[in-house]
């Protein structure tokens, strides 16, 4: 399934079309269920969360503008928020739940594939001008959805100095991904 | 609501790129969300900081979630939502025409709603025959218990609707005549079992009223007007709506009683569930193939 028919999916189920919203819960489904396993590292909580990311799918698609946003990354988008939100209201008190996230991961189909396999070159070469360890702690909290504070105590820093770290890297990574 | 200060340019650039990688405590995600929903540079950094990040959405290799997350997804959405409402997407493309048509009663409700104690005899003498097939058939007789059932239940708007027309006298003789003629034809169809799908169309905002009956494979669909003024120069023009697809003219209305032939694919298409509207057009109808005037009576079958 292309972005496009993404897009008319969502464009459908915006005006309340539930055969597109099921054809679209088909395809992004097994994505956006990765979001939220891999920032909540619960499974249980993940089900959940992924329930209400489709609500929020089916009640906020018309606020969906195609010109401006890659569709998958409008649902990643929405998927990463409520995740987030959820662990910042929770702290994590799955701490290292490690097994539960020791799911193996589906082999996705060719149709599958085209959505979900990004190409990562462009921001892979940014990150690349950055300090490795610096470069890893932004892809570890987007990926994440690690907090200030949990980054300073994974990488053993002051929360400060973390936070001074990561702002610069940013700011750099906007001057590459914007001017290269 | 507390009046924040817009931060300067630099900052916002950092509070966007802060938010969107998720690093932020809570206090700071509301606080920016609330930014970015009245201030138009907050919500443009916010949506650039998404996009750059976006191509690190490839990390997450897709797990595929078990089917009891779909099934309770429906349930929260549509678990109000019975089988006669068709999310009304995909018609003409104008989901505004529609949205002004509202309360689609049951065919039921109307079709006792407008008849007057004439009718309720007619209903009794049916009860009667229906009883006769009691003794015979099981079917029949659960068929005349829900058909008492709704009788009683419907005792009230039976009134109401009844005081209504006395107004309307010079429509109701020919709807009497015209609903005996159709109640006849709804209990020979009863005796013989076959299912008739009955359509009230209406709505909220006019007067008009119309009565569609149509038997499950016959090849016609009978409209009565039953109320509503007729306008000498224009026409009724009955449409059938398939969500998705093209909505298509099945003919004109007469203000009288009109059979409509069904070609097999549209009488499928009627019995699968598909709705029934009106609208007002010049005479003979529009000459587009889609609907000009404005759509004056809506509904969905029910089978009786």
């Amino acid at each position: 399934m292309s972005e496009i028919d993404i897009e008319n999916l969502i464009a459908k189920t915006a005006l309340s079309n539930r055969s597109a919203f099921d054809s679209l819960y088909q395809a992004s489904s097994p994505k956006l269920f990765a979001v939220v396993m891999r920032i909540l590292k619960n499974r249980e909580l993940a089900e959940d969360s992924l329930q209400e990311v489709f609500v929020k799918i089916w009640q906020k698609a018309d606020s969906y503008r195609a010109g401006q946003q890659a569709p998958m990354s409008w649902l990643v988008t929405i998927a990463r928020n409520h995740s987030i939100d959820v662990i910042r209201a929770n702290k994590r008190k799955f701490e290292d739940i490690e097994e539960q996230y020791d799911l193996k991961t589906d082999d996705p189909d060719p149709e599958q594939n085209a959505i979900n396999s990004a190409e990562r070159n462009r921001i892979d070469n940014c990150l690349e001008e950055l300090e490795p360890q610096k470069a890893e702690a932004v892809v570890a909290a987007y990926i994440e959805g690690y907090s200030y504070q949990e980054l300073a105590d994974r990488y053993t820093i002051p929360l400060n100095t973390m936070r001074t770290w990561l702002r610069r890297s940013l700011l750099s990574l906007k001057d590459c991904l914007d001017n290269g | 609501m507390a009046k924040t200060a817009t931060p300067l340019p630099e900052d916002l650039e950092v509070l966007a790129a802060e938010h969107v990688l998720g690093v932020s405590t809570r206090e700071e995600r509301i606080a920016f969300e609330q930014l970015a929903a009245s201030v138009t540079d907050a919500a443009d950094a916010k949506l650039a900081w998404e996009n750059r990040l976006a191509d690190l959405n490839a990390d997450y290799a897709p797990i595929v979630p078990p089917a009891s997350v779909k099934a309770e997804i429906d349930k929260r959405l549509f678990a109000s939502t019975a089988v006669a409402s068709v999310a009304p997407s995909g018609w003409w493309n104008a989901v505004g025409l529609w949205r002004g048509l509202t309360g689609v009663a049951t065919a039921v409700a109307i079709f006792f709603g407008v008849s007057n104690a004439d009718l309720t005899q007619k209903l009794e003498t049916s009860g009667g025959e229906l009883t006769a097939a009691l003794d015979t058939k099981t079917q029949a007789e659960e068929t005349l218990a829900a058909f008492e059932q709704e009788l009683a239940a419907r005792g009230q708007q039976l009134s109401e609707l009844e005081s209504k027309l006395v107004e309307n006298t010079n429509q109701l003789g020919s709807a009497q005549s015209e609903l005996a003629s159709v109640k006849s034809e709804l209990d020979e169809a009863l005796k013989a079992e076959t299912p008739v799908l009955v359509v009230s169309l209406e709505s909220g905002d006019t007067d008009y009223r119309f009565l569609a009956v149509h038997e499950e494979g016959s090849d016609k669909v009978r409209m009565t007007l039953v109320s509503g003024a007729v306008d000498d120069g224009k026409d009724f023009e009955l449409w059938l709506v398939e969500p998705e697809k093209q909505t298509v003219s099945l003919g004109i209305v007469d203000a009288g009683k009109t059979a409509i032939e069904l070609t097999p694919e549209f009488a499928k298409i009627l019995e699968a569930g598909g709705l029934l509207a009106v609208s007002l057009e010049q005479k003979g109808g529009s000459p587009t193939g889609v609907a000009q005037g404005p759509v004056i009576a809506v509904g969905a079958p029910n089978a009786l």
